[in-house]
């Protein structure tokens, strides 16, 4: 008598096709993804683009072709180079993580890691650039002026003031009232003086430490050799940084390259990891679309 | 003789391959990436540039954003000016005013702006642009702005 056929349940079935999928494959179809969701600057850039991500979607082998990305990374340069001196650095990264998913087949014969070394190469020199900027060039961020000031003026991190900083509904509409004030610059107004709480004052300095020394440790960890014992850690470290950024700092597009990234440059045999960078992609993709920080800030009130 | 052509095609093919796992280009975005950032680090040191852009990652690092460098748009006459609210359609040029403030770049939004000027009862003899630059002071928790760079753009005949 035959047994009845024992069938896994669908996320395991799911997630066990998730990490068949080659390393190759699944960074280029999570940049299609991105491209498919993220609008791409005007029309000349998004509208080529567009139609390309489509295709690659319907038809999977365009992905292992070097002039597809060529083709990506030229529609994205049209859009980055005249806007370079204002357009987001996320944009510039783009134009650079096509062109190594082009490289990568055009002048390789092991596709998968040369793109893996492009990706942990371009990781560890972003982060390496970002704490260059932030703990030698820059004059006003190790001493925590950036974030005091930020956290006061910046609407952007509104929740995170709210949440972490100890400051009231009140408080921050009254702030956000000066700021205004400051910047219609009513009878000749050139400086506003801001309610900053205590809390919100310890919070501003603990988030530039912190931000310093794992952005350094993200940068050294990519930067370091791949056999290195520690190296390992340069998952984690990346993975933490983005679950601990993201949900506060409206800067998806970023966000999801540095996880497509972590993907491409994953040994393949790490399966769980995988899955974690997988779930940080969709995670970035459901808090850009979910208000939760609004609704946490709403419920904690 | 034969065998000899296949070891030498086959030689050839392994020397390709070794030629291609080698080559340099492979590497062509990494290079590109740094040579952006070492043009971006002195832009923004030593000229206009804010850190937050132009390609070398110092977003988050520094007050000296666009954000905190406020563009104003000023209509001059003869003995007084009067700030103009910036039309909605120029604010992208205003946005990339504000984050290299270049002579070029002011004169060009100044220029717009002059060109979208309705008639009114005084004579506009220049529109003046400038940037405003924020400063923190922590002591005090005060947040204030000073003028920057300026730029005034002479109307020819002066815009009734």
């Amino acid at each position: 008598m035959a047994r009845p056929e024992t069938r896994e349940p669908w996320w395991r079935r799911l997630a066990a096709s998730l990490v068949e999928i080659d390393s190759f494959d699944l960074a280029a179809r999570l940049t299609l993804v991105y491209f498919m969701v993220r609008p791409l600057g005007p029309w000349w850039a998004h509208v080529p683009v567009l139609l390309m991500a489509s295709c690659g979607l319907l038809v999977p082998w365009l992905v292992r072709r070097a002039g597809f990305w060529f083709l990506f990374a030229l529609a994205v340069a049209s859009w980055v180079i005249p806007a370079w001196s204002f357009i987001d650095n996320h944009a510039y990264l783009l134009v650079y993580w096509c062109l190594a998913l082009g490289c990568s087949i055009a002048f390789s014969d092991e596709r998968g890691e040369t793109l893996a070394t492009n990706a942990r190469w371009m990781l560890g020199l972003v982060f390496a650039l970002a704490v260059l900027w932030k703990v030698v060039l820059s004059p006003d961020f190790m001493n925590g002026h950036f974030f005091r000031a930020t956290l006061l003026a910046d609407q952007r991190f509104r929740e995170l003031s709210l949440l972490a900083g100890g400051v009231t509904a009140e408080t921050y509409r009254h702030n956000v009232a000066l700021l205004r004030q400051l910047g219609e610059g009513k009878l000749g107004l050139t400086a506003v003086q801001l309610t900053e709480p205590h809390q919100q004052v310890v919070f501003s300095y603990v988030a530039t430490w912190w931000t310093a020394l794992v952005e350094t440790a993200v940068a050294i960890l990519f930067l370091l050799r791949r056999r290195l014992r520690i190296a390992f850690l340069r998952d984690w470290m990346l993975l933490f940084f983005c679950w601990m950024t993201y949900p506060f700092a409206s800067i998806a597009g970023f966000g999801w390259l540095l996880t497509i990234m972590g993907v491409a440059q994953l040994e393949p045999e790490r399966r769980a990891v995988r899955l974690l960078y997988l779930a940080t992609f969709g995670f970035i993709l459901i808090d850009k679309l979910v208000p939760w920080t609004q609704g946490l800030v709403a419920l904690t009130r | 003789m034969a065998r000899t052509s296949d070891a030498r095609t086959a030689g050839g093919a392994a020397g390709r391959a070794s030629r291609r796992r080698k080559n340099p280009l492979r590497f062509l975005a990494l290079y590109l990436l740094l040579a952006v950032a070492a043009v971006q680090v002195p832009l923004a040191k030593l000229w206009v540039l804010t850190p937050w852009r132009g390609g070398g990652f110092g977003m988050f690092s520094t007050l000296d954003s666009s954000s905190f460098r406020p563009v104003r748009v000023y209509a001059v006459g003869d003995g007084w000016e009067r700030r103009l609210k910036l039309p909605e359609d120029l604010g992208g040029p205003a946005y990339a005013a504000g984050c290299l403030p270049t002579d070029g770049r002011l004169e060009g939004l100044a220029r717009r702006v002059a060109a979208r000027l309705r008639p009114g009862k005084r004579t506009v003899r220049a529109v003046r642009v400038e940037v405003w630059k924020t400063a923190f002071d922590p002591a005090t928790t005060t947040l204030s702005v000073r003028p920057w760079r300026s730029v005034r753009y002479e109307l020819d005949h002066g815009a009734p």
